[in-house]
């Protein structure tokens, strides 16, 4: 039987914050990159239109979660 | 729209491929959303333990909600490649859009008249019951030839193509 490992792992959360921020920048121009392919290369208007929504819906939740987990690690 | 056309041309079909191809990347893609779940059970079988200075859920949630972000990314480039590559009958050629990813995209046209036969091809089971396959568009002399697999209902594309044939020649 194998004995248990335990890792200790320091995280500060300005690391976090940091990655977040390097995160949010390439998510920006990621989404720049999308809306411009689909506007220039003709994605039809309203199928645009649903998947910009959702795009930038699921992105915008994931993001906030991810704050909201930095908060939590810091503050609770 | 990236593709000039002429001032009497006219888009008679857009086709893509079937749904099926984007489906397997889906599949794959919500393989690797519970990627790490399976990673985190391995790691608690074997009784590796990680010690965090902060509150380790919200590190873990972090994580996850950052790998769930790239995830999603990936499928948009997925959906983005799909959607973009596509196949346009007007009344004078066929433009075929082959997109690579975000930063490649190669664009071919053939005139109908050049068009010397163009055939259809369904293989297998799958591509049978949900009616996808490949066409190919042949050409006179060496010209490349047309190729595109796994579109949607190749038959009626097929039959799409060579009324445009007919009616570009007649004419």
């Amino acid at each position: 039987m194998l004995s248990s490992l335990t890792i200790p792992l320091s995280i500060s959360p300005s690391i976090l914050w940091l990655v977040f921020l390097i995160v949010i920048v390439l998510h920006i121009s990621l989404s720049w990159i999308f809306v411009h392919h689909w506007g220039y290369y003709g994605v039809k208007n309203n199928e645009r239109i649903f998947v910009k929504s959702l795009f930038f819906i699921i992105s915008t939740a994931l993001l906030v979660g991810m704050m909201f987990s930095i908060g939590f690690y810091q503050y609770v | 729209m990236a593709i000039n056309f002429e001032k009497d041309e006219k888009i008679i079909y857009e086709v893509r491929k079937h749904w099926f191809v984007l489906f397997e990347e889906i599949l794959l893609a919500i393989f690797f959303t519970l990627l790490p779940v399976f990673i985190y059970a391995g790691l608690k079988a074997l009784e590796i333990n990680f010690v965090f200075s902060g509150n380790p859920t919200a590190l873990i949630l972090f994580a996850y909600f950052l790998w769930l972000l790239i995830v999603w990314e990936m499928i948009l480039i997925v959906w983005t490649d799909y959607y973009l590559d596509v196949w346009i009958i007007t009344n004078k050629r066929l433009i075929d859009v082959d997109q690579k990813g975000l930063f490649r995209r190669e664009i071919a046209s053939l005139d109908l008249h050049k068009i010397q036969d163009v055939t259809s091809e369904v293989n297998g089971f799958v591509a049978t019951m949900l009616e996808f396959g490949s066409i190919h568009v042949q050409t006179a002399g060496s010209e490349k030839e047309f190729v595109i697999h796994k579109i949607v209902d190749p038959n009626q594309t097929r039959k799409k193509l060579n009324d445009a044939i007919r009616v570009n020649t007649s004419n």
